[in-house]
């Protein structure tokens, strides 16, 4: 796929998510409270489908989308009433769009089931805006009579259009030709040249070289901002001035014309043509200034923090050679290089960083659909979507999200009947929550249905023998049972969720996200399920700590406080592998002993108290060497089956120490 | 076309020998990426013997194989000579890295196709398991490791034993 | 000449050129250029022509283009004005 046309799809993606947005907001409220901002919005939305597609020569999908956007344009402009059945449509419009662009991306065609798909929303669409029969596929038909009709004579203003291709241009591959074309669809192409003064005769041409410039009246009821948009995927390569001649009838000549002439910031100064010059009208030159935005492959910055990564480790060699050699002032050179390294590496990882917002939208139709499925109402309230978290983090947090959803709607909100039954309001509320704390983001879904039973869990988890019928587990290990494999508690499997998958899959998800999950539950009001994720992957603050002869990473933020083991403290264990810490009790584990590491004998030894969720924990190590900036690299597939170690990282001399994973080996020991 | 075919069959003639133990071995050149001097592994706990740790390789973590432990003989003793060798293996669709202890590197040479025989059933100093097939070499016969067996993932990540019982008395 | 491609293109137009210049240049008083097999033509092929025109000016060779048939390459020329500059019957 070309870059231009990967764009392209990201675009139309784009549109068609604030189109399903939209529609999903429209279809929370009544029809009556639509306004006409939304409609707008949906307008647009369709209406940048439909230039983006003709940009690309995508006639299909321009005709497609005409369709769609008159319909709209109509109940905009209060000739047509919006009714639920419309929305409908426009959901079914919304879902078709992307097959057919999809199709029309890999070159392919609709199949019959797709085609009769296709007319059908067509025929329907037509049947709303009254325009009888529909213009079936196959039609090539550029403009619609409706638009004929619509394009009232004052609205329309006249410009002068000049492209002048880059040398560069037709090595882009971009079709301008399909430009002019769509043009011709929203707008009238009048005196289209080639001006040819610049080609060279045949024996001195490069044939790849451009020499053309174009040039072209247009008029159409559009504003400029469109016209310069559907330039948009070639505007790297020309030079483009579009002019404005205010051709107004009733205002023609007048002093109060105010025409402007937009360039682009790729505009060579406009180069009126005698054409422009010729109308006797006064013209005032204003700069467009568009919202610049860059979309950059995300390897390119995954290979920056590599880079930056690469760059801490060096740097903390210089500091240790550094301390070494008592060098005052290397240390503090390398101190500065440590300071503004971590602005950059902010500031990378800031371009990585998305807000929640878009992806916590798409969800709303899930809960929608899942609901209706059920036949349940529910309000689907999201807060702090303009969280911000690592790109990759949200593309793979959304399928766990909709698995925890579709659960919540499914087996949590109850059904209408037992709600009322219960005394609460029948519709059931779920909320979404990003927010971030304390160098992690947490993601929560409430909701007030019924919660978890838990006596239905146990006895499905002793049964399916995930925990023994003697076992003494507290609430919140019950309620955290949901994650095990192989446990489904939905009385009925529905078509929904509760075949038992589904939660254990959420868990591993988020856990390979370096992540936490954890549910709480009221019998009777609702549960809540919370997800801590890192804000990032590739750099974690650490702690290095030895034991014998290997280094471990502990990660600062598990990291409570450390305390020296003393002799006293030895002494009053008495073998038992816990001490007294301040009248509470703080089990011990000591990593060389548990990791089998060739004891050295060390004159201290010290406790490193861990907090990871509810449990706290001491480790005793041998010597602690302090914090250290700690870029995670993964181990490899040899060491895949140690899950207590995370990953490894390069000490300043070029040794390896290992990232302890706290919260799996807790689990493992408790 | 043919000289392509020329160059790419030499290509495959070409064996990496080296000494472990004392004995020669051959590994196919083609899956030898580079060696590099012995340098501090970092001990990874609770994998099998013959996994000797981690070590960094131009700031990759690369996993370090000891063969003679492999082959379950013994450990290997760190010499002055003693290298790492990086090899390629393919795991599923992906290449790996992973590095194998030798005592000393012996020779990069060809071996004709027609000096390659079948592993004999037995008698062989290691297991047959771990033999591709053998070499004759300067008219003796020389081992031609099998990577694919040596490396298996899923026996190099086997953890040495459960331990997670042993903390609770 | 009679141009065998379906379509002429930015990734035939080097070929095309090369053939066209060495056919061009032998002849004296008139030169033509059949499309019948010509299906598609592109803004990079329209420009070849046009230098072409500007040589059979200079040397006062008659350009003909003949057997138009397709028609995105009709409409092609229409859309960009060309039929007259390039005499072709409309």
């Amino acid at each position: 796929m070309t870059e231009e046309l990967q764009l392209f799809c990201e675009d139309m993606d784009e549109q068609l998510s604030i189109m399903e947005d939209t529609l999903m907001d429209m279809s929370e409220i009544s029809i009556e409270a639509v306004d006409s901002e939304m409609i707008n919005k949906l307008f647009r939305a369709m209406h940048t489908m439909k230039g983006n597609a003709g940009m690309f020569g995508f006639d299909d999908v321009v005709s497609f989308a005409h369709v769609a956007e008159n319909l709209l344009d109509q109940v905009r402009n209060k000739k047509i009433v919006l009714t639920q059945a419309m929305l409908e449509l426009f959901l079914l419009v919304n879902d078709h769009s992307r097959t057919l662009i999809d199709v029309t991306v890999q070159d392919e065609q609709l199949d019959d089931d797709q085609l009769t798909c296709h007319n059908d929303i067509l025929a329907q669409l037509s049947a709303f805006s009254g325009l009888g029969k529909p213009d079936v596929l196959d039609l090539k038909s550029d403009k619609k009579e409706s638009e004929a009709e619509e394009a009232v004579v004052d609205k329309i203003s006249s410009y002068h259009i000049t492209i002048k291709p880059k040398d560069s241009f037709f090595k882009s591959d971009m079709d301008i030709m399909a430009i002019i074309k769509y043009l011709g669809v929203i707008g009238d192409v009048t005196n289209l040249t080639i001006e040819d003064s610049d080609i060279p005769d045949i024996k001195q041409l490069e044939p790849l070289k451009s020499y053309l410039t174009l040039s072209m009246q247009y008029q159409c009821e559009e504003p400029i901002d469109e016209i310069v948009a559907a330039f948009e995927f070639v505007k790297d390569d020309i030079d483009l001035s579009i002019i404005n001649i205010n051709e107004k009838i009733e205002t023609e000549n007048t002093e109060s014309v105010e025409p402007a002439v937009v360039e682009p910031s790729i505009a060579e100064k406009a180069k009126p043509t005698s054409n422009a010059l010729a109308k006797p009208i006064k013209k005032k030159e204003t700069r467009v200034e568009k919202n610049f935005s860059l979309r950059v492959d995300s390897s390119k910055v995954d290979q920056l923090i590599n880079l930056i990564s690469e760059m801490v480790i060096a740097n903390a060699k210089i500091t240790q050679i550094a301390d070494m050699d008592d060098n005052i002032e290397l240390l503090e050179a390398a101190d500065t290089l440590t300071s503004m390294l971590e602005e950059i590496r902010t500031g990378v990882m800031d371009i990585r960083m998305v807000q929640v917002g878009s992806s916590f939208n798409k969800l709303r139709r899930i809960v929608n659909d899942t609901a209706k499925k059920l036949g349940k109402q529910i309000e689907f309230v999201i807060s702090g979507e303009d969280t911000e978290l690592d790109k990759s983090v949200v593309e793979k947090i959304s399928d766990p999200l909709v698995h925890m959803l579709r659960n919540s709607v499914d087996h949590g909100i109850e059904s209408m009947e037992k709600r009322i039954a219960n005394g609460k309001k029948e519709k059931g509320r779920i909320d979404l929550r990003a927010y971030p704390d304390a160098g992690s983001i947490v993601i929560e879904v409430e909701d007030d249905g019924a919660g978890i039973p838990k006596e239905i869990i146990l006895a499905q988890a002793i049964k399916n023998k995930l925990v023994s019928p003697t076992a003494q587990l507290t609430d919140k290990e019950i309620y955290n049972l949901i994650f095990a494999a192989g446990l489904s508690t939905a009385e009925s499997v529905s078509d929904v969720s509760g075949r038992g998958v589904g939660m254990d899959v959420v868990k591993r998800n988020i856990e390979e996200l370096k992540g936490t999950v954890d549910v709480d539950s009221t019998l009777g009001q609702g549960s809540k399920i919370t997800v801590c994720l890192p804000l990032t992957l590739a750099i974690i603050d650490g702690f290095l700590v030895q034991s014998g002869d290997t280094k471990f990473i502990i990660p600062l933020e598990m990291i409570q406080e450390c305390i020296e083991l003393t002799s006293e403290n030895r002494s009053n264990m008495k073998n038992n592998e816990f001490i007294n810490l301040r009248g509470s009790i703080l089990p011990l584990l000591d990593i060389g002993d548990y990791f089998d590491i060739n004891r050295v004998d060390y004159e201290r030894e010290n406790i490193i108290i861990v907090n990871s969720g509810n449990q706290i924990a001491g480790l005793i190590v041998h010597e602690l060497h302090g914090e250290f900036q700690t870029v995670i690299k993964p181990l490899g597939e040899v060491f895949e089956k140690i899950s207590w170690i995370s990953g490894g990282t390069i000490l300043g001399n070029g040794e390896v120490a290992l990232i302890l994973d706290v919260p799996m080996l807790l689990s493992h020991i408790v | 076309m043919s000289k392509q075919n020329n160059e790419s069959s030499n290509e495959k003639n070409q064996y990496f020998l080296f000494v472990a133990n004392k004995d020669i071995y051959a590994i196919t050149a083609l899956e030898v990426i580079e060696i590099v001097e012995y340098q501090n592994i970092t001990k990874v706990p609770m994998m099998s013997d013959f996994v000797s740790g981690v070590t960094n390789i131009r700031g990759n973590l690369i996993a370090v194989i000891d063969l003679l432990q492999r082959f379950g003989i013994k450990q290997t003793q760190i010499y002055d000579t003693t290298s790492l060798v990086i090899l390629r293996k393919r795991h599923f669709n992906k290449e790996l890295q992973i590095a194998v202890i030798i005592d000393q590197v012996y020779e990069v040479d060809d071996i004709s196709a027609e000096n390659i025989e079948s592993t004999p059933d037995f008698g062989t100093r290691i297991d047959k398991y771990f033999i591709k097939n053998m070499a004759k070499y300067n008219d003796e016969y020389i081992a031609v490791l099998d990577i694919d067996t040596v490396l298996d993932i899923k026996e190099l990540s086997i953890l040495a034993k459960e331990k997670s019982s042993k903390d609770k008395g | 000449m009679k141009i065998l491609l379906n379509e002429l293109n930015i990734y035939e137009v080097e070929n095309c050129h090369k053939k066209i210049l060495k056919e061009v240049q032998s002849v004296k008083s008139s030169f033509t250029l059949n499309f019948s097999n010509v299906e598609k033509i592109d803004l990079n092929s329209i420009q070849l022509i046009l230098s072409l025109k500007k040589y059979c000016d200079e040397k006062a060779i008659h350009l003909k283009l003949t057997n138009i048939e397709a028609r995105q390459v009709k409409q092609t020329f229409k859309m960009f004005n060309l039929n007259q500059t390039l005499g072709i019957a409309p």
